[in-house]
């Protein structure tokens, strides 16, 4: 079986100059910017309601933590840049080895994320805030909720990419899901940095 | 700067590093701070309408620039490349015009 068992996929090495390639399968782009168009509509759903009360969205977006927010944003920063890195290193065979290792900081920089959030949460409930509280809160929760468990699936997809990374190799299908299941959680790390500034800091 | 295309002679992991990737990184850390300082009361700016629109508008530059370089759809085919530049500039415009609207 080795027929169908390659290093990398479209042979880069010998591309001639830049040639253009969709990382992933395609039905992988049609998800992704399929789910950035609904959060797309959700932003402006929540910007319509902050029209209608702006004063109410103000005093209670005062009460959120904004350096949990963006702590949160740099530790997806990094775990994306951990699997830019990954997704270079499976490229690589002298670098192979490499890539769980990356992969795994990845995870944990993504479960950091979601400790965060529930400490954030925590402390919310803690203090009487629910999404029953105000229509602010009720978005913050969604809304929030929402992208972590966007979060949660992307762990799920980085827990299956450290498997095939682990592989001593990777068939040509294993690369193309390798490089659709990266994208899948760089668009976690994406929605956020619209969120994070929605939510947080516009005032 | 390194490609995928150099990748195969790569020895080291800091050849990793080795790409534009890595610069994009450092600045979307650095605009996270700068936007998490607007937004805060931490920023040198009085306006916060004014510092609102420059958040929202760094946003944006972010979300483009992992859509290019973290994505790789710098390299992708055109109709692919054009969807998220215009996804970036459509819900871009949305987002500050409802914003400026309220």
């Amino acid at each position: 079986m080795t027929s169908d068992v390659i290093d990398a996929p479209a042979s880069p090495a010998t591309a001639p100059g830049k040639k253009r390639r969709i990382p992933g399968e395609e039905g992988t782009w049609i998800f992704i910017f399929g789910d950035m168009c609904v959060f797309a509509v959700f932003f402006c759903v929540y910007l319509s309601a902050r029209m209608a009360d702006p004063a109410g969205f103000a005093h209670d977006q005062a009460e959120l933590n904004q350096n949990f927010g963006a702590i949160n944003t740099v530790l997806l920063l990094v775990s994306s840049l951990l699997v830019v890195l990954a997704t270079r290193a499976v490229h690589s065979p002298a670098l192979k080895r490499h890539a769980p290792r990356l992969l795994a900081g990845a995870w944990l920089c993504g479960a950091g994320f979601l400790g965060i959030k529930a400490l954030e949460y925590a402390e919310k409930v803690h203090h009487g805030i629910t999404p029953q509280t105000s229509d602010f809160f009720m978005y913050y929760f969604v809304l929030t909720g929402l992208h972590a468990f966007h979060l949660v699936l992307g762990l799920a997809m980085l827990t299956v990419l450290i498997r095939f990374a682990s592989k001593p190799e990777m068939s040509r299908g294993q690369f193309i899901f390798f490089e659709g299941g990266a994208c899948f959680w760089h668009m976690v790390d994406l929605l956020w940095l619209v969120l994070f500034p929605l939510i947080f800091l516009v005032r | 700067m390194t490609s995928l295309t150099s990748l195969a002679s790569s020895r080291t992991p800091a050849d990793l590093l080795r790409t534009s990737a890595t610069a994009v990184w450092i600045f979307l850390v650095v605009a996270t701070v700068t936007s998490w300082a607007l937004g805060t009361d931490h920023a040198f700016v009085d306006n916060t309408t004014a510092a609102s629109v420059v958040v929202l508008l760094l946003a944006f530059v972010k979300v483009r620039f992992v859509g290019l370089y973290f994505m790789e759809l710098k390299d992708a085919p055109l109709p692919l490349r054009a969807l998220i530049e215009a996804w970036c500039l459509i819900v871009c415009a949305l987002t500050v015009g409802f914003f400026l609207a309220g």
